[in-house]
């Protein structure tokens, strides 16, 4: 049995970390060093198959499009780029614990598809969401609501966290 | 801990909600060192999810690798034991076995047997480099050979092949021909590409053991580590955006907890799954192909969203073609196929339960379960045995009457000789040419046919459970094969025939003949435990296995000893059988494979050498070859007397 990790799952994984360096990384050197980095360190984990690996990647992707936000960078491109980083952080995961379980050479393109599709709905939801409910555009709101948002954001995930 | 955190998680939720609808209502001071602190806080529950992500091993639910058979191991070179026997050294240096020095060894035995050299001669010849046509393998034994620099083990290390181990294979490959192994070589890593070797090293191999399946009927619900980690993303840009103060990081923590939030929304799937089975033939024939074809079908009213289905390949059967694993989509009523092909093999191979791994949408709870399929349960598979060639046996006749044609003459059916006549011969025995010729009478004598007593001994040690494929048969089941071919053509030709397991006491048919007889030769070659397909055989011969065996052995009997000789110990049995006057054949089949293991090989043939050096013959027998024709080749080897 082939247990490479599989192929549209790999692929998927890939290409959103490509897209998250076109989206971040015209915001600096730094954005565009930390994408360009967590980039390749996850296309060669996805293609070796080590999830470590992975994982650093994702990290460095994100690094890069938090960089890029503080730098100012447009809001929808940030909240864009972080998506695409978590997108190919699952999908790569998922990829490789797949391939592990049932092969390379099965059939995978329907159930990977159909995960891919799900996780960045759950993205495009909250980024929506949060966009919609912070528009500079609508009337300037102080700073101290989203920090106050954010401590209320910790506190619960520090309740929800296993 | 949880609630005091979740409820100042909703104060502060509710005064940021004010803030946002009333600016002027909240005048919460938002010092800077809280804020750091906040920041400083997040980053370091960060540090402990991110930690936890990494260490997650275990995503999925291990499946096993039910296509193979448990894996067959190769034979142990035993490399090491052999050069501090052969060749000890006063101070050995570290505990690694030098490269080389092992390799010299080899060499200087090799030399010595198939070159008929002394060792002192042999030696000289390695030092000088004139034992092989090959440049390099010669240079790299001789006495001033190359050593490994850094960047050699570096590569070494990283990669798993260097220009100074290619060199060491050249020497290798040098004795391997010196020793007569043909064989195009390693095929391992280094041939293959780069990438290839890099998965291996380190990517995320799949464990090779088959745990044992859980019974039908079992459901196990259980989180998976799929999205562990995901709150660090939350927590690292809630800190950042604290601490910087920019909207964007704020929002980007707001997509992480959406996310968190996610990987905690899915329920356990409850599968409601049937599984139906389709088998071609339940009692094939050796190495008939079976199709197997597997329906399972979502009898519940949700979605699967994540199936992954792998069917219960019986242990000791190996799948041919196909896979027996499947990840789809199952909505109501829908179903999926599974279908592969299996190699059969001699034994009764009975189905394991369906493993069918269902998970929620998100992918963060899964629920595992055994499914017991409706269809045939096993798969039944006896040989027939069939003899297609005669079988020479050693001198050393008892007094029945067998087709074993002696030097003795005396009675029987083949011309020996004339002498002179003497009252009493029978007539029909006279030599009517001779008188007719010189008017004498002579009486023809012939060549009398005695029957052999011989039994079968076939080693069923762990050294001999070894292959040259981690997914083929065993030298035990190539040994059992083959005596159970030999155990027909004697019994055919009237000999006497008895079949024991080395070091296994119990196994023990005495010599005998008839049909009776037949029969319970191969049942016990078919059933008994040491010759099952997976059976775990003694790791060690017994001290007092050997006079026991000869306790049983009826006195003039010989015995053929199916025995991959994968172990001295097995050879020495051999030879000390062989001395005390029981002649021994040995029938060997080659289990080792160049691609693979060449010093196996290297030691395995010498082995055979010091064993027909000390007049214990012995049939070397190709793998891939049918029994009948090693059998039939001794036949015309030994022929001419």
């Amino acid at each position: 049995m082939n247990a490479a990790p599989t192929r549209p799952g790999a692929a998927v994984a890939v290409a959103a970390a490509a897209l998250v360096v076109v989206v971040a990384g015209g915001a600096g050197s730094l954005p565009l060093a930390a994408t360009l980095t967590g980039f390749l360190t996850l296309l060669v984990g996805t293609v070796i198959g080590n999830r470590p690996a992975i994982t650093l990647g994702a990290a460095g992707l994100l690094v890069g499009v938090l960089a890029a936000g503080v730098g100012g960078w447009p809001i929808p491109l940030a909240l864009a780029g972080a998506v695409l980083s978590v997108l190919a952080w699952d999908s790569a995961t998922a990829s490789v614990a797949l391939g592990r379980q049932v092969g390379a050479d099965t059939a995978t393109a329907r159930v990977e598809l159909v995960r891919a599709g799900a996780t960045t709905a759950a993205g495009v939801v909250t980024a929506g969401l949060g966009w919609a409910l912070y528009r500079p555009a609508v009337a300037p709101r102080p700073v101290r609501v989203p920090v106050l948002l954010g401590i209320a954001a910790i506190a619960l995930v520090v309740a929800v966290r296993r | 801990m949880k609630r005091a955190a979740a409820l100042s998680g909703l104060v502060a939720f509710g005064l940021g909600l004010a803030a946002y609808v009333r600016p002027g209502l909240v005048q919460v001071p938002v010092e800077r060192l809280a804020v750091v602190l906040l920041g400083v806080t997040a980053l370091g529950l960060a540090v402990f999810a991110v930690r936890a992500r990494l260490q997650a091993s275990g995503e999925t639910a291990d499946v096993g690798r039910p296509e193979t058979t448990p894996p067959v191991p190769e034979p142990a070179g035993e490399l090491r034991a052999f050069v501090d026997r052969v060749d000890p050294v006063e101070h050995p240096t570290g505990l690694s076995l030098g490269e080389r020095r092992a390799l010299r060894t080899l060499a200087v035995e090799a030399v010595a047997r198939f070159r008929n050299a002394t060792r002192d001669a042999a030696r000289r010849m390695v030092d000088e480099g004139t034992w092989t046509d090959d440049p390099v393998g010669a240079a790299f034994l001789d006495a001033d050979g190359p050593s490994q620099s850094a960047t050699d083990r570096a590569r070494r290390l990283l990669t798993g092949w260097s220009p100074y181990r290619a060199r060491a294979d050249r020497a290798e490959a040098a004795i391997a021909a010196l020793v007569g192994l043909d064989g195009p070589g390693r095929d391992s890593d280094e041939r293959r590409g780069l990438l290839a070797r890099l998965r291996r090293r380190y990517g995320a191999f799949e464990r090779v053991a088959d745990p044992d399946r859980p019974d039908a009927g079992s459901s196990v619900v259980q989180t998976t580590a799929r999205w562990r980690g995901i709150s660090a993303v939350a927590l690292v840009a809630f800190a950042v955006g604290t601490l910087t103060r920019e909207p964007a990081v704020i929002l980007v923590g707001a997509v992480g907890v959406g996310y968190t939030a996610y990987a905690r929304l899915g329920t356990p799937p409850r599968p409601d799954l049937s599984a139906d089975r389709t088998v071609s033939s339940t009692e094939p024939r050796p190495d008939e192909a079976v199709d197997v074809s597997l329906t399972v079908t979502n009898e519940g009213e949700s979605v699967l969203w994540d199936l992954r289905l792998v069917d219960g390949v019986p242990r000791s059967l190996a799948v041919a073609d196909g896979t027996p694993r499947l990840a789809t989509v199952l909505r109501p009523g829908e179903s999926a196929t599974v279908e592969y092909t299996l190699d059969a093999t001699r034994g009764d191979h009975s189905f394991r339960p369906v493993r069918a791994i269902a998970r929620d949408l998100p992918g963060s709870v899964e629920t595992d379960t055994a499914l017991s399929a409706a269809g045939p349960g096993a798969v039944r598979c006896v040989p027939p045995l069939d003899a297609e060639a005669e079988l020479a046996v050693r001198d050393q006749p008892t007094r029945e009457t067998g087709r074993r044609p002696t030097d003795i003459g005396g009675d029987g059916v083949e011309f020996h000789a004339t002498r002179p006549y003497r009252r009493g011969d029978p007539l029909r025995r006279v030599d009517w040419n001779h008188r007719a010729k010189t008017g004498e009478l002579a009486t023809l004598e012939f060549r009398e046919q005695r029957s052999v007593s011989v039994v079968c001994l076939v080693d069923t040690t762990t050294s001999a459970a070894v292959g040259p494929a981690t997914d083929g048969p065993t030298a035990v089941d190539r040994c059992v094969n083959g005596a159970g071919v030999v155990v027909d053509a004697l019994l055919d030709d009237g000999h006497r025939v008895g079949v024991a397991a080395l070091a296994d006491a119990d196994c023990w048919l005495e010599p005998g003949a008839g049909e009776q007889h037949r029969r319970r030769a191969r049942e016990l070659l078919a059933t008994a435990p040491p010759f099952a397909p997976d059976g775990s055989g003694a790791d060690r011969i017994p001290l007092n296995w050997l006079d026991r065996f000869r306790a049983k052995l009826p006195a003039a009997s010989q015995v053929i000893l199916f025995s991959p000789l994968c172990s001295r110990t097995v050879g020495a049995a051999a030879r000390r059988l062989d001395a005390h006057g029981h002649p021994v054949t040995v029938i060997s089949p080659d289990p080792t494979d160049p691609a693979r293991d060449r010093i196996a090989g290297i030691l395995r043939r010498f082995r055979v050498w010091d064993l027909r050096a000390a007049g214990v013959p012995v049939v070397d027998w190709e793998w891939d070859e049918p029994p009948a024709m090693a059998t039939a080749r001794t036949a015309v080897r030994e022929a001419p007397r």
